[in-house]
């Protein structure tokens, strides 16, 4: 007997023109849904995202195929990873029979679905058809059984998992069916089938017709279905991984050209990008996002999850009533306040825990930003907190209602000299706000200073001349006195030919090495941690290393996940003697935000538990009575944290300059 | 004619549309002439008062650390506030 | 024109103001230098006893403007009242109280005169020319400024409250002199319609001239008592104010809270009691002409903004500085 199997054995080859002709409708609703879908991703502004083209492929197969972060999460992921690529082998292989029948043999008279290579496309056709049911299965359990918190279930969950263990069991039985009654040998390799055959007599002719035609009609529902449903992530998943930003994680977009412009923000869809719009079609409601979000965690009305969806719902929406005539279009209330709540797009610490999670690369703080800017640009729409903010930043380029002409008294006394002192120094130490003007920091500035002096460092500051590096003021959303800012800073470093320059503070760390770029800005940037590493690895500084200590290392949103910076701070907490460094449940790029990123160090925070409280909780847990930090929002969250729970007695915060100048001291 | 004292309210923070069209209006000079004003009659000329001198305030002196006993250091306070602030 | 020293005594509702005796102290000290006599106005209505009770402190003359149209304060009407007065007897210096009341007053008076007013004054002298200067602060204090009327007459100056100190009273005695005001209802265009009083009787810390701050280290709201009996002790125009730690903690109620989400706050003495000085805090209270720290915690900030620090438990120290501040205010 030859070792294959007849096509359409049973059904009749009359059935592959019912077959094309369904094919043909459920192809064309399929495009239908598809091209309605891109419509409303063309509503919003162009952006290039096809540089590059080599890497996105890379992202596509690393992301897509290989499942990337979705593994991240072993259960998820690895019942994900059964199902996709049983899908994908069984979809290649109704290809290759597509393939055989509807164009080789017809064209060519050649086939080539027998001998051994039959008997290995229905193997591994049984071995992922089998394991595709397994993940489908093990999904419908963790989703109705194990009901994990951040998942939520409509309708279209269960219809697409029935719809696809229906198609799979449908087509077990059928082969089941086809095999009782041919039983040929080598029908042995379609093992799951051969199992099953075992269950039917020879007579089971009629039975396999119906289950052919069952799991045919089935199969065509799931494509058509596909572009109507959350199933259309299929393609949109990949085509978000494949279009995502290669640019740094800590970079904000400005608004190009602010002079010229006449609206600022997002008020509505058509204001934000294609690839804006695209991010919502990509998302799945996976809950990842949630899950690691300090905000959402902490009891604040935000998730990001509900976000993209809440953009996803309104872009869908458009399409049912499209706005048609100007008046129309003004009649839309804006998005911020309306699809998305002012308390929602505030709580936002812009800690990037949801884009790091997410196994699609859709990003949220683009949009939270983008919010954030229509309600300040356009309609003075903030907390008086807020505004006390901006006001004092414009006025005093600080924060606090402090005189910018007593900037660089932290130095006084010190061996500190300002750069029209000192022009040729290496370094520009960027001191930043909080090591200027607030008490507890101007230590840690101090510290550093000691320790710069004491390796013989070549650096130099601005003293009064300083100004806010303007991050924050960009995250708040006002986009415009941060851009104020930033070119003030870039003007007056090119006075003074600042070419090195090293930060205290990640936040300015972050924005003098991936923005400032933006307005014609390009240093070499270092976070003091990253300096301090060096200085100690060439012996400039060298720690006496006695004291034994155990302590836990609390990874700043700004240094870690913005910008990859896990390893420079914890390999100078090691040299500072004999430690014992305790991590942290959430460490490094899954650290949990100290709460006071996105501007809302400056704002009041009253809903929900306080951010800087649960992490205080983390830290407690590690048993360490130390927290070792790098950054002055973080070492003030811990400080506060502690008085507030009454805690200060247990444990306390120092940053790794102030410890490491304990370590070094003669 | 109305004069208002701090307090009186919260002032709006400008829209950034409407910072951008402050920018663009055109700022109208009129000189003393056109006001109707003889130089004498404003400005320092003006002025029926005249500055003599600037002076700076005298420096404030570092904090001083009080020590002792609270009964001692609260009564050193006393008199501190009464005799050299002259608070009491 | 005269050599004579005019002060512009204040009244509201028929309570004499501090600020008049301190007006007739350096008053009564321009006049020995220009060696012409002092003068005091007073204006109001029905208000005898008051003019005799700013006897006695070296005014030679008290001029007594009593007419039912000054009765409540309006600047058209006391401006009339003192602009004839001035014009009819030519004073070299008239001088007035820094108040909200002399701040709407006497520019108004010093424009109808045509002559200048130095405003807000810390001191005042005669130079060596016979030309009263005016000593002025600027820029919040940052800076002072001299300043003299060359020409124009009266040389007009407001002083500052509370800065000059409160003349002995003498033995010599003053003439009181009723004076017939010309002005009708007709010349007060400005009509008051009604005096709304604030509520409570609390001062308003802005504008407390001390306030007695408690922070977390008060640990309660039963123990905020000990800061509120310190305030007490320092009498009038004094007030308790809270960190913000504290009234998160519910020690404290809002309104007292001192700092940038609070109250900005300038008295002449802030008393800070177990407040660590966070800058939050500090922003607003740091232009306060003195600021004490009781803290347990050497390291607190606060010190470093402070003029008199106290390292020790707050509990220890405050009970007995509120007695030490008694026993020092029973003295005079």
């Amino acid at each position: 007997m030859e070792v294959t199997r007849q096509i359409f054995w049973n059904v009749g080859t009359w059935a592959r023109w019912p077959i094309y002709g369904l094919g043909l409708i459920v192809i064309v609703i399929f495009v239908l849904g598809l091209l309605k879908r891109i419509r409303l991703w063309k509503l919003g502004k162009p952006e290039n995202r096809t540089d590059r083209i080599g890497k996105r492929i890379v992202s596509f197969l690393r992301f897509g195929l290989l499942h990337g972060r979705i593994l991240k999460e072993p259960f998820p992921g690895i019942t994900h990873l059964l199902l996709f690529w049983g899908f994908v082998i069984l979809l290649l292989g109704t290809s290759l029979i597509f393939f055989q029948e509807d164009i080789t043999l017809l064209l060519f008279n050649w086939t080539f679905l027998h001998g051994n290579f039959y008997l290995i496309f229905s193997f591994m056709l049984d071995l992922f058809g089998l394991l595709a049911i397994i993940g489908v299965i093990l999904l419908a359990f963790r989703r109705y059984v194990l009901r994990p918190e951040r998942l939520d279930n409509k309708s279209e969950d269960w219809i697409g998992l029935a719809l696809i263990f229906l198609i799979l069991v449908t087509g077990f039985i059928q082969e089941g069916l086809r095999i009782a009654v041919t039983r040929p040998d080598f029908e042995r390799y379609s093992f799951v089938g051969w199992q099953i055959s075992k269950l039917f007599g020879s007579s089971s002719a009629p039975a396999h017709a119906v289950f052919w035609w069952g799991h045919a009609f089935l199969a065509f529902g799931f494509i058509g279905y596909v572009a109507y449903s959350r199933l259309l992530h299929l393609i949109t998943s990949p085509l978000n991984q494949f279009f995502r930003s290669f640019s740094p994680m800590g970079e904000v977009m400005p608004i190009p050209d602010i002079e010229n412009q006449e609206t600022f923000g997002v008020a509505k869809l058509q204001d934000f990008t294609w690839k804006q719009l695209l991010d919502t079609d990509a998302c799945t409601r996976c809950g990842r996002c949630q899950d690691n979000c300090p905000a959402y965690l902490s009891g604040k009305p935000l998730s990001p999850k509900k976000v993209i969806q809440d953009l996803k719902d309104h872009l869908t929406s458009q399409a049912e009533n499209p706005v048609k005539t100007e008046a129309e279009a003004a009649e839309v209330p804006p998005i911020a306040g309306n699809v998305i709540s002012e308390d929602e797009l505030w709580a936002c610490t812009t800690c990037a825990a949801c884009q790091q999670a997410c196994p699609v690369f859709i990003q949220v703080i683009d949009k939270a930003v983008d919010l954030r800017r229509y309600l300040v640009l356009m309609e003075s729409k903030f907390s008086p907190e807020v505004k006390l903010f901006f006001k004092n930043m414009e006025t005093n380029y600080n924060p606090w209602t402090i005189g910018f002409s007593t900037r660089g008294d932290w130095a006084k006394g010190l061996d500190v000299h300002t750069l029209a002192e000192k022009s040729d120094a290496e370094y520009l130490l960027f001191v930043g706000c909080a090591g200027s003007f607030d008490e507890r920091n101007r230590k840690v500035a101090r510290s550093l200073v000691n320790l710069l002096n004491k390796a013989n460092v070549s650096f130099g500051i601005l003293g009064a001349e300083e100004v806010c590096c303007g991050e924050t003021a960009r995250r708040m959303g006002n986009e415009y006195l941060a851009q104020i800012l930033m070119q003030q800073n870039v003007e007056l470093f090119k006075n003074y030919g600042v070419k090195k320059i090293v930060t205290i503070c990640p936040h300015c760390f972050n924005t003098f090495k991936n923005e400032y770029h933006q307005f014609g800005g390009e240093y070499q940037v270092l976070h003091h941690t990253q300096l301090l590493l060096e200085l100690i690895r060439s012996g400039r500084l060298r720690s006496k290393g006695s004291e034994e200590m155990t302590l836990t290392y609390h990874d700043s949103c700004y240094l870690g996940r913005h910008n990859e910076i896990f390893d420079a701070p914890r390999e100078v907490a090691q040299s500072l003697g004999k430690v014992k460094l305790v991590e942290m449940e959430r460490n490094r790029e899954k650290s949990f935000c100290c709460g006071a990123g996105g501007g809302r160090m400056w704002m009041e925070e009253t809903i929900g538990t306080r951010i800087s409280h649960m992490r205080v909780d983390q830290a407690a847990s590690t048993g360490a009575p130390l927290v070792a930090t790098a950054c002055p929002y973080c070492l003030t969250m811990f400080e506060d944290g502690f008085k507030e729970k009454g805690m200060e007695n247990l444990m306390s915060a120092y940053d790794l300059a102030e410890l490491l100048e304990r370590a070094v001291q003669d | 004619m109305i004069a208002a004292q701090k307090g009186l309210n919260e002032p709006r923070y400008a829209s950034l549309p409407n910072i951008m069209k402050a920018k663009k209006k055109e700022i109208k000079k009129i000189d003393l002439a056109a006001a109707g004003v003889e130089s004498g009659e404003v400005g320092e000329r003006g002025s029926k008062l005249k500055t003599k001198n600037y002076r700076l305030p005298p420096e404030r002196e570092a904090g001083k650390k009080l020590e002792g006993e609270p009964a001692e250091t609260a009564a050193q306070l006393a008199k501190l506030l009464r005799e050299e602030a002259k608070l009491i | 024109m005269s050599n004579d020293v005019w002060i512009v005594a204040e009244q509201r509702e028929g309570k004499l103001k501090k600020v008049s005796l301190e007006l007739l102290g350096i008053g009564k000290r321009l006049a020995e230098k220009t060696g012409g006599s002092l003068g005091a106005l007073l204006l109001g209505h029905e208000i005898e006893g008051l003019a005799a009770e700013l006897d006695g402190y070296g005014a030679s003359k008290i001029f007594l403007c009593d007419s039912e149209v000054l009765k409540d304060y309006s600047s058209e009407g006391y401006t009339k009242a003192i602009v004839d007065l001035v014009k009819a007897h030519q004073p070299s210096i008239l001088l007035g109280g820094a108040t909200a009341l002399g701040k709407d007053l006497f520019p108004r008076v010093a424009a109808r005169l045509g002559t200048g007013l130095a405003s807000d004054c810390v001191g005042l002298e005669i130079n060596d020319q016979g030309v009263l200067v005016a000593q002025r602060p600027i820029f919040a204090g940052k800076a002072m400024v001299d300043t003299v009327t060359p020409e124009a007459r009266p040389q007009m100056a407001c002083v500052r409250p509370n800065v000059l100190p409160v003349p002995e009273k003498s033995s010599g005695s003053s003439t009181i002199e009723k004076v017939t005001v010309e002005i009708g209802p007709q010349d007060v265009r400005a009509k008051i319609k009604e005096i709304v009083r604030t509520a409570g009787e609390k001062i308003d810390l802005t504008e407390a001239s001390v306030i007695v701050s408690g922070g977390r280290g008060v640990a309660s709201q039963e123990n905020f008592k000990i800061i509120e009996e310190l305030a007490s002790a320092f009498g009038e125009g004094s007030a308790v104010g809270a960190s913000r730690s504290a009234v998160d903690a519910g020690f404290a109620p809002h309104d007292q809270q001192v700092g940038q989400t609070g109250k900005v706050v300038n008295p002449n003495l802030y008393i800070a009691c177990g407040i660590s000085g966070s800058i939050q805090h500090l922003a607003g209270m740091r232009t306060s002409k003195y600021i004490v720290a009781i803290n347990k915690d050497p390291e607190a900030p606060i010190f470093q903004v402070a003029d008199y620090g106290i390292v020790d438990d707050l509990f220890k120290v405050v009970p007995l500085l509120t007695e030490e501040v008694k026993k020092l205010k029973a003295q005079g």
